[in-house]
């Protein structure tokens, strides 16, 4: 298996131990991972500036894409979605496509529509499959685990054609591949709240302590991130959110590929688990 | 155009005219339990009347989840990237959406990124570095994406 690596802003900016990660565990399940350095933005940030600034941004990935004759994987839900509507948006009107294409030529490129564009939980999920995944486990954990899947990853389910997402199993059952326990809890498919943290601060503080929360009362040792941006949340301003709601969390947080690696035998720091902000106490992986 | 003429535009698209008004946007939306103020229901009257809903359209977190569940499949979180967009244009742009749109345009990440700095980090860590890139700047120029 082979892809086109797209990484977005999010992940090199603040979370380069995602990228780590990812890139580890896919070098050991022999998933090709071919760079693309001048990636650059998703178009993400512009759907709610300008719409054709957006699907232009999204094409020249696309094109891009098409160009390595690969097809793109992601690790960044915001970024999955992004390139997964403008493909759908311009692959049925051949108008807008036409008309993106022009602002295309002027950097010398062109989408044609023959590129996909996904997540690496569905490469997992749906490209390598749990069979290979699962044999390639070879240190079983024994941890609860709550997964957050991130939005974009699911919604809107008419454009991203995944799974339902008031009822998603993919990453559970991802988590459950390592031996580990996918835990149920409240609200288990509500966001992290990243998109407002520049406009509706303590708001969303509120929203992912919440989920922190109801993730702790369910039994959960570990919250598994998909997205850069939630990892930021429940991570990085996981002790913002302990002030701001004056309780103790105390939940680590890991990036899918940093539990996988784990299951697949790597050491922590290999995976970066040692730049997470929240400290995971060794003896959780050390069975 | 003004933006009532806009949205009258995007009304089809969107299906903003099979709103019924059952609040189910509203009801589900994560912001709205937290902060009354942010109430899409209301947004989408007030735009009907021709009234500009205020700054609040702006804790959106765009889960979608409004979108997801409209019985009349209204694209509420599309509209409201429209009203920020229309926004943007009459009022001007929040300070975060210009700090990201000023990245863009010099590195083509919507952070500073691909710069000497920060590519002796990521090679200190085993990453291979990356490189900016003025296409953006292009596409945002070509497209009218320009907001000062």
């Amino acid at each position: 298996m082979k892809y086109a690596f797209f990484l977005g802003c999010q992940t090199p900016f603040r979370k380069t131990n995602y990228e780590q990660a990812t890139r580890k565990v896919a070098e050991k399940l022999e998933i090709e991972l071919q760079d693309m350095p001048d990636g650059g933005c998703c178009g993400f940030p512009y759907e709610s500036v300008n719409e054709h600034t957006y699907l232009a941004m999204a094409a020249r990935v696309l094109s891009m894409g098409e160009e390595m004759g690969l097809p793109i994987m992601t690790i960044c839900t915001g970024c999955s979605l992004s390139l997964q509507r403008a493909k759908l948006a311009m692959d049925s009107d051949d108008e807008l496509r036409s008309e993106i294409n022009k602002v295309l030529a002027k950097i010398g490129r062109r989408y044609n529509g023959t590129v996909e564009a996904k997540h690496m939980v569905r490469v997992l999920y749906e490209d390598i499959g749990m069979e290979a995944l699962r044999e390639a486990v070879s240190r079983p954990l024994d941890l609860k685990c709550a997964a957050h899947y991130g939005c974009h990853l699911l919604r809107p389910s008419e454009e991203v054609r995944f799974e339902d997402p008031e009822d998603a199993s993919s990453l559970d059952q991802l988590i459950e591949v390592t031996g580990a326990t996918a835990v149920d809890y409240y609200d288990k498919y509500a966001c992290c709240g990243g998109n407002g943290i520049a406009t509706f601060t303590e708001g969303v503080y509120r929203m992912s302590g919440e989920k922190l929360l109801n993730m702790k009362g369910a039994g959960a040792q570990v919250v598994v991130t998909a997205c850069p941006f939630c990892n930021v949340m429940f991570d990085t301003n996981q002790r913002a959110i302990e002030s701001l709601l004056e309780t103790q969390v105390g939940l680590p947080v890991l990036h899918y590929p940093q539990l996988l690696g784990l299951a697949m035998g790597m050491d922590p720091a290999e995976l970066g688990i040692d730049k997470n902000r929240v400290k995971m106490d060794p003896a959780l992986i050390s069975s | 155009m003004d933006v009532k003429e806009k949205i009258a535009l995007e009304t089809a698209k969107l299906n903003l005219s099979h709103c019924f008004s059952c609040g189910v946007c509203t009801g589900g939306c994560p912001v709205a339990r937290l902060e009354p103020a942010f109430n899409p229901r209301r947004f989408l009257h007030e735009m009907k009347l021709g009234i500009e809903s205020g700054d609040e359209i702006w804790y959106c977190v765009n889960c979608l989840t409004c979108q997801e569940r409209c019985p009349t499949k209204v694209a509420v979180a599309d509209f409201l990237n429209l009203l920020r967009q229309e926004s943007i244009l009459s009022k001007g742009a929040p300070a975060f959406v210009k700090a990201q749109v000023e990245s863009l345009k010099k590195c083509g990440f919507a952070a500073d990124l691909g710069n000497e700095r920060d590519n002796k980090k990521r090679e200190a860590q085993g990453l291979t570095p990356l490189q900016t890139t003025d296409e953006i700047a292009t596409i945002i120029a070509a497209t009218g994406g320009d907001i000062q």
